[in-house]
């Protein structure tokens, strides 16, 4: 499953984003396999005096040719689609077009799909997949092996996708509410290097200028998807130089380690509300359950402020 | 500059499918946590003897971590390098991807380092 920027998409596992750009309202991903390209997605928040026909038009005369809008048809999907509408290559290899505006969000988006030969997999399997979630609900997310669920109105800030270090920081609108959460893996290599205390004080060594480190950390349970854990748990209080920005920085910042044994990863999570924190890091690996994905608003997230 | 040959750039497909090799004769000394030290005799090129006398012995270590002790336990030759990058994601349990790009890279620093070759087929 992928699931970024509120668009969700179940894909092979062999296939991987290997170049993501953009946020939330306009944004591109390139999606491969080890050795080629496999799907272009582009989305973008719609015109709201836009016309749909016109342009779906558009987009299939830039993309394929001015004859592929005649060419393509229309595809029922699950959810709310002003449009939805594909060109199948009808001498491949080529590429396979998919256009659709999402009345969810009010974004459009395109898919392009590699096709050699002919065969349903972009049609048949992976279309009927996609979904898409506004931003003020409940937001999945998933990209390569860590995936959790965002409450609403937390917006993706910026990201570092290395391999076996994932990063990915989150916050609202007006940047009061901030999340930050890392995946390490595999585990087990990660704590022969240094201790998951050791790690905590990497993490918050980021924020090193704003707060003042924690002095100890205390064992805390964690849950993580369905299991809970035994982690640290370390407050971070604000510098006393920086009292004058009470309005501006938080008070506190709450760091928040992991080892999850049954997935073999090392998460952290750092942020303002350790209930928040521990929100998202019990959602973490049940995305990975394609039957889990559209289920918005069965558990309780809170909204953040 | 001018009379230098451009190396031919490897396309990813080739990449993987090579099937590296090692060309060191040196055994992997495990470590306590998981990794190992190679230990290589130094030989200078035949250019680098008239200017640079190495004593006798010299040997340059290099350390690896587990993942590397694996990936380094798996060339023998005769696999590929996309079945180590599957064999690391499987026994690892990460996403072919994660391996992938870190293997490559790998493989790229042990080509420089000249620890290990890739037979080419000549066209």
């Amino acid at each position: 499953m992928l699931a970024w920027q509120g668009w969700q998409l179940s894909i092979p596992p062999t296939w991987n984003p290997v170049k993501i750009e953009g946020d939330y309202d306009q944004g591109t991903m390139l999606v491969a396999d080890m050795t080629t390209a496999k799907l272009g997605i582009r989305w973008r928040t719609a015109s709201k005096r836009g016309k749909p026909d016109a342009w779906a038009k558009q987009v299939f005369t830039d993309e394929i040719s001015s004859s592929a809008s005649e060419e393509a048809n229309d595809v029922a999907l699950d959810g709310d689609w002003r449009v939805s509408r594909l060109y199948e290559d009808p001498d491949p290899p080529g590429r396979d077009l998919w256009i659709g505006w999402s009345q969810a969000s009010g974004r459009v988006i395109e898919i392009v799909y590699h096709v050699k030969h002919r065969e349903p997999t972009f049609s048949r399997d992976i279309l009927p997949t996609i979904a898409d979630t506004p931003n003020d609900q409940q937001t999945p997310w998933s990209v390569f092996d860590f995936s959790f669920r965002t409450p609403a109105g937390l917006r993706l800030q910026w990201y570092k996708l290395n391999a076996g270090d994932l990063s990915l920081a989150f916050s609202t609108t007006r940047g009061r509410q901030r999340v930050v959460l890392r995946q390490i893996g595999p585990a087990t290599l990660a704590i022969s290097r240094q201790s998951l205390e050791r790690w905590l004080f990497t993490q918050q060594y980021a924020v090193r200028k704003m707060y003042r480190p924690p002095s100890t950390s205390l064992p805390t349970d964690v849950i993580v998807g369905d299991t809970s854990f035994t982690g640290l748990h370390a407050d971070m209080p604000r510098r006393r130089r920086l009292f004058w920005a009470g309005s501006l920085i938080a008070s506190r910042q709450v760091l928040i380690g992991v080892v999850d044994t049954g997935r073999n990863r090392l998460l952290i999570g750092q942020g303002e509300s350790e209930a928040v924190l521990r929100q998202i890091l019990a959602s973490v690996g049940l995305s990975e359950d394609a039957s889990v994905i559209g289920t918005a608003g069965e558990s309780e997230i809170s909204e953040v402020d | 500059m001018f009379f230098s040959k451009k190396k031919p750039r490897l396309s990813i497909e080739t990449a993987l499918a090579a099937r590296p090799l090692k060309i060191v004769d040196a055994a992997m000394k495990p470590l306590p946590e998981g990794g190992g030290m190679l230990t290589v005799n130094l030989q200078p090129r035949p250019t680098a003897r008239w200017l640079f006398r190495l004593p006798a012995g010299s040997a340059k270590t290099y350390e690896f971590d587990a993942i590397g002790v694996f990936v380094w336990e798996s060339i023998d030759g005769k696999t590929s390098v996309e079945q180590i990058v599957k064999k690391l994601a499987s026994r690892y349990d990460l996403n072919l991807r994660e391996a992938q790009v870190p293997t490559l890279s790998f493989m790229e620093m042990l080509i420089k380092r000249g620890l290990v070759g890739v037979p080419l087929e000549i066209k």
